[in-house]
């Protein structure tokens, strides 16, 4: 009977479908369960870790996660896009030194406070992961993508040269480096002793061990005669010791087929070289110091997890980067990614370090690492890789190129900061 | 009488109402973006702020006053002047090579035109290998008449040359297909009457063929200039600017300031500025090549 009656009145019958459709393509109706968008950007192992702690998490609060990872080369250009329309995420990740300014626009909310405090991030979190996360009053993000820069080093290699422990003072470094190099007939480098890439952190790391300041309410700081021998050292390993051939095509590519000694890296390179090459005989040591027994440091980096201004579940967006950053997930994904966790309890971890000794130096290391010196990130990293090149490829005096950087510095705040 | 009205109205009305979806799509993903673009540029704007703040011609004073935007104007300036006339030449020679009636030419002609298909970041990565300084296929070759190895992307020297080298590969297919149909449409009738009042092979090309070409060779010359002025993705995935704002170039410079330093403002500028001269260059094309040209 009932089926008649729909067969005979096919305008009822379309119209309900159509409004059924129309119900089914609006997500307040279909999605009567509270939802997260989230954003990140893209690493395989990374994504398959959110994917399953989002799963847990739904199963656990009743919501929906909708995870969206991108591309790095792309995510800042699709995230600015769409928050510039109005029609972003509603957490995502970012450089942890652009949250002040992504403050001031007021496109963050804070966490949410019943779910998450200032204190008890402060007393879990390493000190340093969190520098820019905070206003005067509250957080506004949650340190992930922690990483310092430590020393890798072929442990093959140092058997082959009789080296039995890692070099502990710069002289050491060069020492050690000079052994492990050998040219052919021609002067060609076979194998090389060192390499920094002209990497920015690795850069600022070895200034960092100067003691210096870098920047204050604009004005550089660290234009001082330490922190000019510790940019001219590393400018030295390819210009004075050449220890460092930049003729000899990418590091990484060179360390894992062994023809490379010893490279300053992110700890997330040791998942990397795990995965390509897992028989690669590798060790990790701190950076060196200038002297023995000097206070060891070095830059942290990180990204921050945040919650935009305009979602409307501020409280459950909180409790889903509390979950994602909580003590289990950041075990699991220290131990799947090698990315280090940002809470202290996890730093003597003897599960985690059952699992993968060398982690313990990576572990020490951002004990005692400082927060990225500067809020322009990436314009300051390219300025001390300019820099290093100025030296090192259009044979510019060091003093000069230094200078230069300090002026630089100062000049990108101004820009960037100030101006923006 | 209300028929015919109707009828009059429909007549008029229908044409528009044709053109208006496309005209409207037009407007709204080229015209206003331009215009809004343009306003920008006399405006200071961080993209996640919701409000703007009008500068005047600040942007351009700055822009004017920046040492790296020149920088990568000149950078800009010699990839193009390097990639537009390696592009015609190769082509031209290609399609001429190619215009022949020889066994399995399809294949050749798909050969020469694969990379057009080949995505820029797969090109980009192909090509990092090739530049590789101790592996790569480049330096290996250069090795075969004795010359040292060179690294070709961290070299200020090589950086540029290289990377219109790859330029001329990615585009050559496209433009050689555009010479081949014009090669094709000369009519035999020209080439037999040249031969009967006795012109050679090198003849016939250069007082026939050649002015034949005018309007393709514009056509080339002015689409590889814009395409060479809007040189970004393998800077972006192959040197990064780098070494030493070596490869610096204006597009690539344009999306750092917008989107790591968040100066869409300052961008804007450098985007009108570019338009300006893009148009200008195309200008100076069309009076140089465009005179005298019959396509018939």
């Amino acid at each position: 009977m009932e089926k008649h009656y729909l067969i005979k009145n096919r305008r009822v019958f379309s119209v309900l479908l159509l409004v059924v459709f129309v119900l089914w393509l609006n997500p307040a109706f279909t999605l009567a369960q509270p939802r997260i968008v989230h954003w990140q950007h893209h690493s395989p192992a990374r994504l398959a870790m959110i994917k399953d702690f989002a799963a847990e998490f739904e199963q656990k609060y009743g919501l929906q996660i909708a995870l969206e990872s991108i591309p790095l080369g792309d995510y800042y250009t699709k995230l600015l896009s769409s928050l510039a329309a109005g029609s972003g995420p509603d957490t995502f990740q970012i450089r942890s030194t652009d949250v002040p300014t992504f403050i001031e626009r007021g496109v963050l909310s804070p966490l949410s406070a019943s779910i998450i405090t200032a204190e008890e991030i402060k007393q879990e979190f390493n000190a340093g992961t969190i520098k820019y996360l905070a206003d005067d009053r509250q957080y506004f993000g949650l340190p992930t993508d922690v990483q310092t820069i430590v020393l890798f080093y072929n442990s093959d290699i140092f058997k082959e040269e009789k080296l039995t422990r890692p070099p502990e003072t710069w002289d050491e470094l060069i020492d050690y480096a000079q052994k492990i190099h050998q040219r052919d007939e021609n002067g060609m480098t076979t194998r090389m002793g060192l390499a920094h890439g002209s990497y920015g952190p690795v850069i600022w790391s070895f200034i960092a061990q100067s003691g210096t300041e870098f920047i204050k309410d604009g004005k550089a700081l660290f234009n001082n005669e330490e922190a000019f021998k510790a940019f001219e050292f590393t400018t030295e390993w390819i210009v004075k010791y050449g220890v460092e051939d930049l003729d000899f095509g990418s590091r990484w590519m060179a360390f894992r087929q062994g023809e490379l000694g010893m490279v300053a890296a992110h700890p997330a390179m040791l998942g990397s070289f795990r995965s390509t090459h897992p028989d690669l005989p590798l060790g990790i040591a701190e950076l060196p110091t200038l002297k023995k027994g000097a206070e060891q440091t070095n830059i942290v980096t990180n990204w921050a997890y945040v919650i935009s201004q305009k979602t409307k579940e501020q409280e459950l967006a909180t409790k889903w980067l509390s979950f994602l950053t909580s003590e289990e997930a950041q075990r699991k994904m220290t131990r799947k990614t090698g990315e280090l966790p940002a809470r202290k309890s996890l730093l003597d971890d003897q599960e985690l370090l059952a699992v993968e000794p060398l982690l313990a130096t990576p572990f020490a290391s951002l004990k005692k690492a400082k927060p990225y010196p500067f809020r322009a990130w990436t314009q300051m990293d390219t300025a001390v890789r300019k820099a290093v090149q100025k030296v090192t490829i259009e044979g510019m005096e060091t003093r000069v190129a230094f200078d230069w950087l300090v002026q630089e510095a100062e000049k990108i705040y101004q820009e960037v900061i100030v101006k923006k | 009488m209300w028929g015919n009205k109707f009828n009059k109205w429909q007549r008029i009305l229908a044409p528009y109402i044709f053109v208006a979806p496309g005209f409207i799509f037009y407007m709204m993903v080229t015209f206003i973006p331009a215009i809004v673009g343009i306003w920008l540029s006399f405006n200071q704007w961080s993209i996640i702020s919701p409000e703007a703040e009008f500068v005047g011609l600040q942007n351009y004073i700055s822009m004017l006053q920046d040492e790296r935007f020149w920088s990568s104007v000149y950078n800009t300036a010699v990839y193009a002047l390097g990639l537009i006339p390696g592009i015609v030449i190769f082509s031209l020679i290609t399609a001429l090579l190619l215009n022949t009636k020889i066994k399995k030419i399809v294949f050749f002609r798909a050969l020469f035109y694969l990379p057009v298909i080949t995505p820029i970041a797969v090109a980009s990565v192909i090509w990092t290998w090739i530049y590789h300084p101790r592996i790569g296929i480049m330096n290996w070759l250069i090795g075969l008449f004795g010359w040292t190895r060179v690294n070709w992307l961290a070299n200020p020297d090589t950086v540029i040359p290289a990377l219109v080298l790859m330029g001329i590969w990615l585009s050559i297919g496209s433009r050689m297909i555009i010479y081949l149909a014009a090669l094709q449409g000369i009519p035999r009738s020209y080439y037999e009457a040249a031969q009967i009042d006795g012109a050679g092979k090198w003849q016939t090309f250069w007082y026939l063929t050649l002015p034949l070409l005018k309007p393709t060779t514009l056509f080339i010359m002015i689409t590889t200039t814009i395409g060479a002025f809007r040189v970004f993705a393998q800077v972006n995935i192959m040197t990064q600017g780098g070494p030493v704002d070596k490869s610096l170039v204006l597009v690539y410079y344009i999306f750092q300031r917008a989107f790591a330093d968040l100066r869409m403002g300052y961008s804007a500028a450098m985007s009108v500025f570019l338009f300006i001269i893009t148009v200008i260059i195309t200008l100076i094309n069309w009076k140089l090549l465009g005179r005298n040209i019959s396509y018939e």
